[in-house]
C-alpha cells in the first residue's frame, strides 16, 4: 500500500479508529491491531512475501533470547548464525542475480561455457530496512545494550510496525520497543502535528517529486538527444525529486506514527542546505547514515586509527551503503564516488566544521556557505546521476553530455510551473529549516495556521501529481 | 480527541467538496480520452485507432452525413491501438456510445495491422486493452464522469481547472465531436527521423508479430454491430510512405483479409493510401493538424461519391 493512494486515506482512519477506540486503554490488543493492519498493509503489494518477513522475524526473535541466555564462543556463533540468516534472506532475494549475471559475464568473457541460470524472483519492498533493523536488535542484544524481546507479539510489531515498514526510518530497538510497552494515551499536540507532518509529506512527494519526476524521466530516457542545459537542469531537478520523494516517505512515516503515539528518528534534516559533503551525510538518510556508524563503521576502527584507516573505512562503508542501495553498480559507484567527495575534507580535517543549520542565528549566511551550499548541491546531484542511470554506460554518457554544446546549451521543454513549485518548496524549507518539519506551526495563530494548511492543501489538488508512482526507496 | 476529529472530519468534508467542485472544470483539455467518457451516445460514429482519432475530424463529414439521410450528429470514438484494439473490450465500449434506437447511423471503421494484431506478451495473458481507459469502464455517457477521473485522471483535480482556463497548456484538444487534436510543429526531418525509429522499435519485434484470429473474429462482431445501426465504411488511414511499406511487410496478407471480411458484410473498403503524398505526418502515422483537414475533406468527398447517385 503506498501512503499516496486511495486505500491509504481509507485503511489509516480504519486502523486509527480501531486502535484509539476499540482497544483504548490495552495495550496489548493495540500492538496486535498494529501487526494485523501492518500486515495488510505489506500484503496489499505482494501477499506471499509476508512469509519471508515473519522467516526473518522468526530467527531474529530467537537469536535474541538464546544470544541473551549463553555466555562464551556460544553467543558469538549465535550471533552470527542469525546475523548469516538474515543477511542470507537479503542475499537471495537482492543480491544472487546480480552476482549470478555477473560470474555470467566473466564466464563468457573469459570464455568459459558455463552459465547459471538466474533466479525469477522480485525483491519484497523494504527487505533492506528491515533487514538493518533485525540486525541491529541482535547486535544490540549480543553486547548487552539492548535486552532480548521476550513477547513475539512485541517483537513481531517492532520490526512490522507499519509506519516505517517498508522505507525506513531503520528504528533501533532501544528507541522503538518500549514504545510498544508503554501504555498509549492520546496526545492531541503530537496527533495534530503528525496530520501536519502527513500533509508536508504528501505534499513533498505529489507536489514536488513526482513533479520533477515528469521532467527527469523524460530527459533521462532521451539523454542522447538533450541539450547541455536539459542534462544540468534534470540532474539538478532529480536531486530534488529523489529528497522530496524519500523525504516526503519519512514524514509521511513520521506523522503516521505519531497519529498512534509513537515517535519515530528524524531521516532527514534539510540536507539540502548542507554547507559540505560531511555534513550532507549528517542530515541525508541519518537513519541509515547512524546505522553504518555504529554497526560497520566504528567495528572497523572508525576514525581511531591513522588517516589512512579512516579513509580505507570511509570508503568501505560508502561501497557497502552503495550496494546496500541496489544491486547494480551504478549505486556502488554512487557509494564510492561519494567517500571520494568526503576525502579531502578527512584529510584536511574539515568534516565536523558544521553541525547547527546554516543561518541558525537567524542572520542571513556568509557567502562561503552559501557557495559551499551550492558546490555540495551539485556534488550531490553529479553523483546522483550514476545512481538514476540504469548502467555505467549510459551514466557516463549522461556526464559527457553534460559538458557537450553538440545539441544546444539552453534547457528545452522546461515546465514553468514546476521550477516555480521548486522555488516555492525551497523557501518553505529556509523558513522552517530550525523546526523538526516546516509545517511544524504550532505556534502561528490559528488563523495563520490555517491559512496555510489550506495553501497546502490548494497546492496539492492544483499540482498533485497521482500516477501511483511508488516510493524511490521502496525498491530497496 | 473529539475537537481533533472534528477538525479533520472538516477539512477532510471541505476538500472533498473542493475536489468534487474542480470536476466541473473538466473539458477536452483534460486529457486525451476523457471527452469520450463524458459526451452523449451518438448515432453516427468514427471507430478505430489513434490515426483515426486525430485524422478524422466529423466536422468535415457533418454535412454528406446529413444530406445522405444519416443520423448526426457524426462523432469521433477512436482512441488508440493500445486501449482500442479490435476486440471485445472495444466491441462493448461502441455498443455503450451507439445510440440505442439508431437505425441510419454511419459508421467510419479504420483498421491497421497493429488493430487486428498482437505481440504476444509472455508475461501476461490478459490483452493489450486491459491497461487502457475502455476496460473496466461502466459508465461511458456521463458528466462529470468521476469513476474515469479516480481511476484514470492522475492529477489533483484542480489542474482541470488550471488546464481548462489556459493556466497550464496542454498541447492536445479532445473536441466535442471526439476529434484529437494535437499542435506540435514538427518539421519534415524531425518527422521523418520519428516515423524511422518508430518503424525500427516495431521491426524488433516483426518475428512476434502476428493477426490475430480473436481479433478477426470481433472485426466480424463489430461489423455486425454497426450494420445493425446504419451504414458501415471499412477504410484504412493513410500513414507516410515507409511506414505503409513496413506494415505492408510485417503482414502482406492484411487488405486480403479485411478485403474479404469486407466482401462477406456486403460493405465497402477504402485503402488510402494513394494520397499519402498529400499529407504531413508528425510521427509516419499521426496527421499533422493541417493534414487532417485535407485528409477529413478527401474522405467526406469519397463518401459522397460511394452514397450519392
Amino acid at each position: 500500500m503506498l501512503f499516496n493512494s486511495l486505500e491509504f486515506a481509507i485503511f489509516l482512519p480504519i486502523v486509527f479508529f480501531l486502535f484509539w477506540f476499540a482497544a483504548k486503554g490495552r495495550t496489548r490488543l493495540q500492538n496486535l491491531i498494529l501487526l494485523v493492519s501492518s500486515c495488510i498493509f505489506y500484503m496489499f503489494l505482494i501477499p506471499e512475501y509476508i512469509l519471508v518477513l515473519f522467516l526473518a522475524i522468526i530467527v531474529d526473535y530467537v537469536a535474541g533470547i538464546w544470544i541473551e541466555r549463553v555466555s562464551g564462543p556460544r553467543r558469538k556463533l549465535l550471533l552470527w548464525l542469525s546475523v548469516v540468516t538474515t543477511c542470507l534472506i537479503l542475499f537471495v532475494f537482492k543480491y544472487y542475480n546480480f552476482f549470478i549475471v555477473n560470474y555470467n559475464n566473466l564466464a563468457s568473457l573469459i570464455g568459459w561455457n558455463y552459465s547459471l541460470e538466474t533466479l525469477k524472483i522480485l525483491l519484497p519492498i523494504g527487505l533492506s530496512f528491515h533487514t538493518f533493523q533485525s540486525l541491529s536488535y541482535v547486535i544490540d542484544v549480543y553486547r548487552n545494550e539492548q535486552k532480548a524481546e521476550k513477547d513475539f507479539l512485541t517483537y513481531s510489531v517492532y520490526v512490522m510496525f507499519f509506519p516505517q515498514l517498508v522505507a525506513g526510518p531503520i528504528e533501533r530497538a532501544a528507541s522503538l520497543l518500549p514504545q510498544f510497552h508503554a501504555p498509549k494515551n492520546f496526545n492531541l499536540t503530537m496527533a495534530t502535528d503528525g496530520v501536519r507532518q502527513i500533509l508536508w509529506g504528501l505534499f513533498t512527494k505529489c507536489v514536488i517529486a513526482d513533479s520533477c519526476a515528469l521532467y527527469v524521466n523524460a530527459a533521462f530516457q532521451n539523454q542522447n538527444n538533450e541539450t547541455m542545459g536539459s542534462l544540468w537542469l534534470s540532474a539538478c531537478l532529480f536531486s530534488i525529486q529523489i529528497y522530496g520523494d524519500f523525504a516526503g516517505y519519512s514524514n509521511m512515516a513520521l506523522g503516521t506514527a505519531k497519529l498512534f503515539g509513537f515517535k519515530l528518528m528524524k531521516n532527514f534534516d534539510y540536507p539540502l542546505f548542507s554547507r559540505d559533503i560531511a555534513e550532507f551525510w549528517r542530515r541525508w538518510h541519518i537513519s541509515l547514515t547512524t546505522w553504518f556508524r555504529d554497526y560497520v563503521y566504528k567495528p572497523l576502527g572508525g576514525n581511531k586509527g591513522s588517516l589512512a584507516k579512516t579513509l580505507r573505512n570511509t570508503m568501505i562503508v560508502f561501497l557497502i551503503s552503495g550496494f546496500w542501495h541496489g544491486a547494480n553498480w551504478t549505486y556502488v559507484a554512487w557509494g564510492a564516488i561519494h567517500a571520494v567527495f568526503l576525502m579531502p575534507l578527512l584529510i584536511m580535517k574539515k568534516n565536523r566544521r558544521y553541525f547547527d543549520i546554516v543561518g541558525s542565528d537567524g542572520r542571513i549566511p556568509p557567502l562561503r556557505e552559501i557557495l559551499g551550499m551550492a558546490f555540495t548541491f551539485i556534488q550531490v546531484a553529479f553523483a546522483l546521476i550514476i545512481f538514476r542511470s540504469t548502467d555505467i554506460t549510459r551514466a557516463f554518457s549522461y556526464i559527457s553530455g553534460l559538458f557537450s554544446f553538440s545539441k544546444g546549451v539552453l534547457p528545452q521543454n522546461v515546465d514553468i510551473t514546476v521550477l516555480i513549485l521548486v522555488i516555492i518548496f525551497f523557501a518553505i524549507e529556509w523558513f522552517g529549516r530550525k523546526k523538526e518539519h516546516p509545517l511544524d506551526i504550532a505556534e502561528l495563530a490559528p488563523v495563520q495556521r490555517r491559512l496555510i494548511y489550506t495553501g497546502v492543501i490548494l497546492m496539492l489538488c492544483l499540482f498533485g501529481v497521482y500516477n501511483k508512482s511508488e516510493f524511490i526507496y521502496f525498491q530497496f | 480527541m473529539s475537537t481533533f476529529l472534528l477538525k479533520i472530519g472538516l477539512y477532510l468534508t471541505l476538500l472533498g467538496v473542493v475536489h468534487l467542485g474542480f470536476a466541473y472544470f473538466s473539458d477536452g483539455k483534460t486529457d486525451d480520452f476523457y471527452l469520450r467518457f463524458t459526451t452523449k451516445q451518438a448515432p453516427s460514429l468514427v471507430v478505430g485507432t489513434s490515426r483515426c482519432a486525430q485524422g478524422i475530424n466529423p466536422d468535415s463529414l457533418q454535412d454528406i452525413c446529413r444530406t445522405s439521410g444519416h443520423a448526426t450528429p457524426l462523432y469521433n470514438y477512436a482512441f488508440t491501438s493500445m486501449s482500442s484494439p479490435i476486440g471485445e473490450t472495444y466491441y462493448k465500449a461502441i455498443q455503450a456510445k451507439i445510440s440505442p434506437d439508431s437505425k441510419n447511423g454511419l459508421f467510419i471503421l479504420g483498421v491497421e495491422p497493429y488493430a487486428l494484431g498482437e505481440v504476444p506478451n509472455p508475461t501476461s495473458d490478459e490483452p493489450r486493452e486491459s491497461i487502457g481507459q475502455l476496460y473496466d469502464a461502466h459508465f461511458f455517457n456521463t458528466y462529470p464522469n468521476f469513476e474515469y477521473l479516480l481511476k484514470h485522471y492522475n492529477y489533483g483535480w484542480g489542474r482541470m481547472m488550471l488546464t481548462s482556463t489556459g493556466l497550464i497548456r496542454n498541447n492536445n484538444t479532445l473536441h466535442e465531436n471526439g476529434w484529437l487534436q494535437i499542435d506540435i510543429a514538427v518539421d519534415s526531418i524531425t518527422a521523418h527521423k520519428r516515423a524511422l525509429d518508430i518503424i525500427q522499435q516495431r521491426r524488433d519485434d516483426i518475428g512476434k508479430f502476428r493477426l490475430s484470429d480473436d481479433r478477426i473474429f470481433w472485426l466480424n462482431k463489430t461489423i455486425e454491430l454497426l450494420k445493425q445501426h446504419g451504414d458501415v465504411y471499412l477504410i484504412r488511414v493513410p500513414i507516410c510512405k515507409e511506414y505503409y511499406d513496413f506494415e505492408n511487410e510485417l503482414v502482406p496478407e492484411f487488405d486480403t483479409i479485411v478485403r474479404s471480411a469486407a466482401l462477406n458484410h456486403q460493405i465497402t473498403y477504402r485503402d488510402f493510401n494513394d494520397m499519402s503524398h498529400l499529407l504531413t505526418f508528425k510521427d509516419g502515422h499521426h496527421m499533422q493538424v493541417s493534414a487532417t483537414a485535407i485528409f477529413s475533406g478527401h474522405l467526406s468527398q469519397w463518401l459522397k461519391q460511394e452514397m450519392l447517385p
